[in-house]
């Protein structure tokens, strides 16, 4: 009997167990859903109306897909990145680069050949010269098929030096701009980059910026960002970026000019231009990590009495991929739209961009349909689209990394990662293909690869983007000089002036521009030839009066580009003209940058100068002194005896037009600058420690005390 | 917003699923049954086991981490925290995830890992703050 009732109790026990076991897995099941095949996560997909989902890859022809490049054959090769979110050891990184290929030409992809394998942190992958230029932190490397049997067999090391520590802020999303620099993000992440084609050339320290080469120059230099993932570049040169928090940000002035000198209070020359905040509208529930995690998070902000709230769904937190649509697979109205996806969200977001007619940006809305809907969203919570391509098809890739979990592992509490596999998916990924619902998939007939200079002329002017810019590189790959006549006509002859712009630059790549071809593109009916004719004009003095009248530009972003580049013709005329825009655009901060980033625009004379029109310093407006604040701050930091001698003769001059409020931050913003260079005097720093500027004795005081210095 | 779903269902899911989860975790506990993730190797140790960093005198308050166990450091070094920001816009001072220093204390800190966090200081987990 005893033992009956053992056996009964153990049975039971083994029953209870047995019951609780099944629902801690069917509640892990609703925890954290699994996975589902291709087909039945297409069916997850919701798309805004007029558009469909096809599955263009799907394991196990890829899997862990975060770039995806046609070639100028149309050949599709894809990045996979299968060791995130882990770092692999040196040499162990399973990555690969894979060509797809369609063999019975259905549209969907069902034979992968290995082009290479074990590229450690590989990301992303760029066509050039018959191979691809691949970003594998701590490198750049090229990549080539010599003998054509699909595997790469030549590896070389272009660059070297990048950040490598975590697979989320490295060097990546490799771009070919208009202007024919390649473009990469670095998010500011610190480096000694050198480029092993020139080894003789400095190496340059990459911290706080992305990163810009030309390999047909042997040029490489930095360029404003930050940016983390996303990067895309418009039809006209535009260059946007993104942070997995901030999904949309515009570069609105180049590394270049930012640091013509190093005095710039703010170097900072990008900007979010949303104007809907960094909401997204997501299908999906938050996970049960991220739920908990933010809980706890919230709990701690109101421990210590800090007035924020963090969100764990409907906010972008893990935006990754961007890409404008340029291409005439998708309605016109769509021409111009940015795409953005966010792996967090399962979900696309499209954002059209509109210029403002006050500032040189562009800002950023929802579609009308978008208000209550994104342009794509998933239900199956592993969906988790990390980039895009436009192929020549016209058609928008989004490549699915397919995973369960994507956040950084470190950055989750210990107790909440028990039960997570961040791995889980790693054998999986897809890529989708996104167009009308009325269109169909267009086979492969791509094939630039020999095509003739006539034929890549006549590429020039195709309405997709992908062909045009196929056509620019493979010209100035070919570097065949009999065509720049063919190509000066195509300037002058095209209606298209998408074409005359690829036109412009494919002269600048063959070396072959004029200057009268850049007089008559700096009156070109299309801003965005304009503006471009105006970086293109500075190699030829003689077109000077022609740049000086853009500044009167009705397109502000004209206005905007020549207020950049009229310092860098070392022209007397030049700080005359500055005034002007500060008259016209100096309310806007982007216009004041401009001008405060030139030597000419930064100067003691500008403050002169601006004394003539007798009006700027008649009204202390709040623009007014923050320009005389910046200004007086970089002179200041520059520090030089001549200049700040100059400067306070000016603000001591018995003057009633000048008001003490402009003495004032005048005084405030240079002690701000003299504090910053490096080269101060101990008996300055005993002077600057002394100033006061609360009345008009004090500044009087201290404009007294620092001529004696100077 | 039309939601697939409502947070009524998130909750209730989560509750049942967080205490199903516990008991049967408990249950395996008690049966001896352990399951394994090889994936997560990465994850901190327990706090039994790991080593301290030995005591020392920093110069800078907000740079000494003596007492600080050696996994949390870890979690620095993956995170790439440093001192000071390669982006002057994006630091620790104006990052959602900073614990401002509390009155007369020298240093801040961070809900991602142990530690005094200075305000000039970066990681690559920045986020801004909302």
């Amino acid at each position: 009997m005893i033992n009956k009732i053992n056996a009964f109790f153990a049975g039971k026990a083994a029953g209870l167990f047995l019951l609780l076991v099944l629902t801690g897995s069917a509640a892990m099941a609703q925890k954290y859903p699994g996975p589902l095949s291709p087909e039945e996560s297409l069916k997850k997909i919701k798309i805004i109306e007029g558009f469909k989902a096809e599955i263009f890859a799907a394991e196990p022809n890829i899997m862990d897909p975060v770039s995806l490049a046609f070639d100028e054959q149309g050949q599709a090769y894809v990045v996979e990145m299968p060791d995130y979110p882990f770092e692999a050891e040196p040499g162990k990184g399973k990555g690969r680069i894979k060509l797809l290929k369609d063999i019975d030409n259905d549209g969907r992809i069902d034979q992968a050949v290995i082009f290479a394998e074990n590229v450690t942190e590989a990301t992303s992958i760029l066509p050039w010269q018959g191979g691809l230029i691949v970003t594998a932190a701590p490198d750049i490397l090229y990549l080539k098929d010599t003998n054509g049997d699909g595997k790469a067999d030549t590896r070389e090391v272009l660059f070297t030096g990048f950040f490598q520590n975590n697979s989320e802020a490295q060097i990546t999303n490799l771009r070919y701009g208009m202007d024919n620099w390649i473009y990469a993000n670095n998010h500011g992440q610190d480096g000694l980059v050198t480029f092993n084609r020139t080894p003789n050339v400095k190496p340059v320290a990459v911290r706080g910026a992305d990163f810009r080469f030309r390999l047909d120059q042997n040029k490489f230099e930095l360029e404003t960002g930050p940016g983390q993932f996303g990067q895309a570049i418009d039809e006209w040169g535009h260059r946007f970026i993104n942070e997995n928090s901030i999904h949309l940000e515009q570069v609105i002035i180049p590394w270049r000019y930012t640091h013509r000198h190093p005095f710039l209070p703010v170097t900072k020359a990008m900007a979010s231009i949303t104007d809907h905040e960094e909401i997204m509208l997501q299908e999906t529930p938050p996970p049960y990590w991220r739920a908990e995690r933010t809980k706890q998070r919230n709990k701690t902000f109101q421990e210590n009495n800090l007035k924020r709230v963090e969100y764990a769904e409907d906010r972008f937190s893990g935006a990754a991929g961007m890409v404008v649509y340029a291409a005439d697979g998708f309605p016109p109205e769509f021409n111009g739209n940015i795409f953005i996806s966010d792996v967090a969200g399962n979900l696309v977001h499209r954002d059209v961009l509109t210029p403002s007619t006050k500032s040189p940006v562009f800002v950023a809305s929802r579609a009308g349909k978008e208000k209550e809907q994104e342009f794509l969203t998933s239900t199956d919570s592993w969906f988790r689209p990390t980039n895009f391509t436009v192929g020549p098809d016209g058609y928008l890739y989004v490549l699915d990394y397919y995973r369960q979990h994507i956040e950084t592992p470190v950055s989750i509490p210990d107790e909440l990662k028990a039960d997570m596999n961040f791995m889980a998916g790693s054998d999986k990924g897809r890529v989708y293909r996104i167009l009308p619902t009325n269109s169909t998939f267009k086979n492969n007939t791509v094939n630039l690869a020999k095509a003739s200079n006539t034929k890549l002329l006549e590429t020039l002017s195709h309405p997709n983007l992908w062909w045009r810019l196929q056509a620019q590189r493979l010209l100035l790959e070919k570097q065949d000089k009999s065509v720049v006549p063919a190509v000066k006509k195509l300037f002058i002859t095209s209606k298209d002036a998408r074409t005359r712009l690829h036109a412009l630059y494919v002269l600048e790549g063959l070396n072959a521009l004029d200057a009268e071809l850049i007089k008559k593109a700096l009156q070109d009916s299309a801003p965005g030839v304009r503006e471009n004719a105006i970086i293109l004009a500075e190699q030829f003095p003689e077109t000077y009066s022609l740049v000086q009248a853009r500044l009167n530009d009705p397109v502000i972003r004209v206005a905007f580009q020549t207020t950049l580049n009229l310092p860098e013709f070392k022209n007397k005329e030049t700080a005359p003209s500055l005034i002007k825009v500060l008259e016209k655009y100096g309310q806007d901060f982007w216009f004041r940058m401009a001008v405060l980033s030139s030597e000419q625009g930064s100067s003691p004379e500008i403050l002169q100068l601006l004394r003539q029109p007798n009006t700027f310093f008649q009204n202390p407006e709040p623009w007014k002194l923050a320009f005389v604040s910046d200004l007086s701050n970089i002179i200041g930091a520059r520090n030089q005896k001549d200049q700040i001698s100059t400067f306070l003769n000016f603000l001591s001059q018995p003057d009633s037009q000048i008001t003490d409020s402009f003495r004032v931050e005048a005084i405030k913003g240079l002690t701000k600058g003299l504090n910053r260079a490096t080269s101060t005097d101990p008996k300055l720093k005993e002077i600057i420690q002394r100033i006061k500027t609360n009345n008009t004795q004090e500044v009087t005081a201290a404009i007294q005390d620092l001529k004696k210095f100077y | 917003m039309n939601k697939k779903y409502t947070r009524r269902e998130f909750l209730f899911k989560n509750i049942a699923g967080s205490a199903a989860f516990i008991t049967g975790g408990w249950l395996l506990t008690s049966f001896k049954v352990s399951q394994t993730h090889p994936q997560t190797t990465n994850q901190a140790k327990s706090k039994d086991s790991v080593q301290q960093t030995p005591k020392s005198i920093s110069q800078n308050p907000c740079e000494d981490l003596s007492g600080i166990a050696s996994g949390e450091i870890e979690k620095r070094k993956k995170f790439a925290y440093v001192t000071i920001s390669p982006n002057p816009d994006s630091r620790c001072g104006n990052c959602k995830l900073f614990l401002p220093p509390a009155a007369g204390k020298p240093c801040g800190a961070c809900l991602l890992f142990k530690g005094t966090v200075q305000e000039s200081g970066y990681c690559t987990y920045w986020a801004p703050l909302e």
